[in-house]
């Protein structure tokens, strides 16, 4: 008998779990009384959003010529503007722009205002005052006027500060690589590790990527800022509001290094079609830019050890989908391979470590599309059949 | 969708499915509170990528295996007695056999890696579809086909391994 229809009967019965309509209903009750109690909580961080957006317009005709002051300093270059933003972006929370937006609010929520001349008078407030000068004093000096003025109010600047606070989370800017494009020289797209931790230390990782298009009109200026489609920014925000549930998924996770000296860098690459054929690419390079431009790629990933019997898993299932092999090796001795690399196209790498350097079982990760995808690119420059 | 609507047409749904990760009614109960807790959270953030109701499971897994973790608990699908009161209830004679059989069938599958217990709870008792696992479990499906198939495999390996008790009490179901 098939297994799949062996067992039907009992999964059958599996099924029946009875639910009692008291607990049901008294579940529901809690649930209802929790809501109510969040939703309370949740009108004073709503009207910030909105007061946000009410005042951002203001903030360019009041404060921003006083950073044309601000222009006598070096330039910086494109990377290192990319550098700053993401080091006030991604360490935080900055309890600084939360306390002067508090503070601001709290100003409003104490003041009766009954015209608008009475709130123009609290518009002349140092709280209002300070609030305003600190996203000019921030990021001002790397963004176009334009482009800050979206910023704040698409929420692109401080878009984490809200749920790391609400949270109690730290996040810390980890590493970076900021790749630019090559037919569009102003573009750049960065690739971004962070840590998140908890109150207990806890720690776990996440990689979101970014787009920077520096201005035509004025050079060293972000002119447009967006985070990439699919970048990991929603799955960013999803792990500072539901940390605990992804600590245990990430213990043990790293990231990878490769600690053995190789000079070669060769590859076969297995793209299986519908017709049911099979495409395959290979090549060799010892040319350091091009072994660098694709191992930096390994970098970005999170590894972790499987099983014996897991790795067998992955490496059955080979044929039936496309797939690179990288081999590293020393031109010296081409037949002593040190590392093997495969890389599967729904994001999956192992690595396997060559008898002689020595480690047992594999490493492997679950990674991104986006990264294979680079990765197939770039050896596909080096195939010698392309 | 109104939230009571939402906990009326999903919960059931919900609580099942944690029930038989926890095997605790009051404990699936909290979990399912939880869930929609956090459902009503993330209802802006839901794009509706997946149907409600697996999107739901999705967080009812998060939420179960973060008490998991908090209670450092590593194994479900548990048939303990004094966890689950229904169990008793089966006791009677005339249903002797079913119960050994559903006994065996959770040890069988408290056996099987973590993996293949998930896979074959959402295929086979929650009844979701492939595309419906591979969202919840955040696998492609290729992924949980190749997992179903090992699952199935091992869960006959393993259920048949248990009848071969001694005493000859326990049945295979052909």
């Amino acid at each position: 008998m098939e297994p799949s229809k062996e067992f039907d009967e009992l999964f059958e019965e599996m099924k029946e779990v009875k639910r009692s309509e008291k607990a049901k209903h008294n579940t529901w009750l809690a649930l209802k009384d929790k809501i109510e109690t969040k939703r309370k909580r949740t009108i004073f961080p709503a009207f910030i959003s909105l007061a946000i957006l009410a005042i951002a317009s203001f903030l360019f005709l009041t404060f921003w010529n006083l950073s044309e002051t601000e222009k006598s300093a070096e330039p910086l270059s494109n990377e290192e503007v990319i550098k700053a933003v993401l080091e006030r972006e991604y360490n935080g929370p900055n309890m600084d722009i939360s306390q002067l937006m508090n503070d601001w609010m709290d100003l409003q929520s104490e003041t009766e205002t009954q015209n608008q001349e009475d709130y123009n008078q609290l518009l002349e407030s140092k709280e209002y005052k300070d609030f305003m000068n600190y996203y000019p004093a921030t990021f001002g000096e790397f963004f176009t006027e334009n482009m800050l003025t979206n910023a704040i109010r698409a929420n692109l600047v401080f878009k984490y500060n809200h749920n790391l606070i609400d949270n109690n989370i730290e996040m810390h800017l980890e590493k970076f690589k900021i790749i630019q494009e090559e037919d569009h020289p102003n573009i750049y797209r960065p690739i971004i590790e962070v840590s998140l931790t908890n109150s207990e230390g806890q720690k776990i990782y996440h990689t979101v990527r970014e787009e920077f298009i520096f201005s035509k009109t004025e050079p060293g200026k972000i002119g447009g800022y967006n985070v990439a489609k699919n970048g990991g920014s929603m799955e960013l925000r999803e792990k500072i509001e539901n940390f605990d549930a992804y600590v245990e998924n990430e213990e043990e996770v790293r990231t990878p290094s490769i600690d053995v000296s190789f000079d070669t860098l060769c590859f076969n690459g297995r793209m299986p079609n519908p017709e049911g054929t099979v495409e395959f690419k290979s090549g060799c390079t010892s040319d350091r830019s091009q072994i660098n431009s694709v191992m930096t790629i390994m970098e970005n990933f999170f590894v972790k050890e499987v099983t014996e019997k897991e790795s067998g898993e992955r490496a059955a299932a080979l044929p039936e989908i496309e797939n690179y092999q990288i081999y590293l090796t020393n031109s010296a001795d081409k037949d002593k391979t040190l590392y093997t690399i495969t890389s599967y196209s729904d994001g999956f790498f192992v690595f396997s470590p060559g008898s002689s350097v020595g480690n047992a079982g594999d490493i492997t990760t679950e990674g991104e599309v986006f990264f294979y995808e680079e990765i197939k690119r770039r050896l596909d420059e080096i195939a010698d059949n392309r | 969708m109104e939230m009571e609507q939402l906990y009326k047409d999903h919960s059931d749904r919900v609580y099942s499915y944690i029930y038989f990760l926890v095997r605790h009614k009051e404990c699936a109960e909290d979990l399912t509170q939880e869930t929609f807790y956090k459902a009503y959270k993330g209802m802006d953030s839901f794009q509706k990528q997946a149907s409600t109701a697996t999107w739901l499971l999705k967080i009812a897994r998060n939420v179960t295996y973060d008490y998991f973790r908090r209670k450092r608990i590593i194994q479900f699908f548990s048939f303990e007695k004094e966890h689950d009161l229904e169990t008793n209830a089966l006791s009677l004679e005339s249903q002797f056999e079913q119960k050994e059989q559903l006994v065996r069938m959770y040890d069988s599958l408290s056996k099987l890696k973590k993996d293949y217990q998930e896979v074959l709870l959402l295929r086979k008792v929650q009844e979701c579809s492939i595309q419906e696992t591979a969202y919840i479990l955040g696998w492609t499906e290729a992924k949980v086909k190749m997992k179903m198939t090992r699952a199935f495999e091992a869960l006959k390996k393993e259920f048949h391994q248990e009848g071969g008790h001694a005493d000859g009490t326990i049945k295979r179901i052909r």
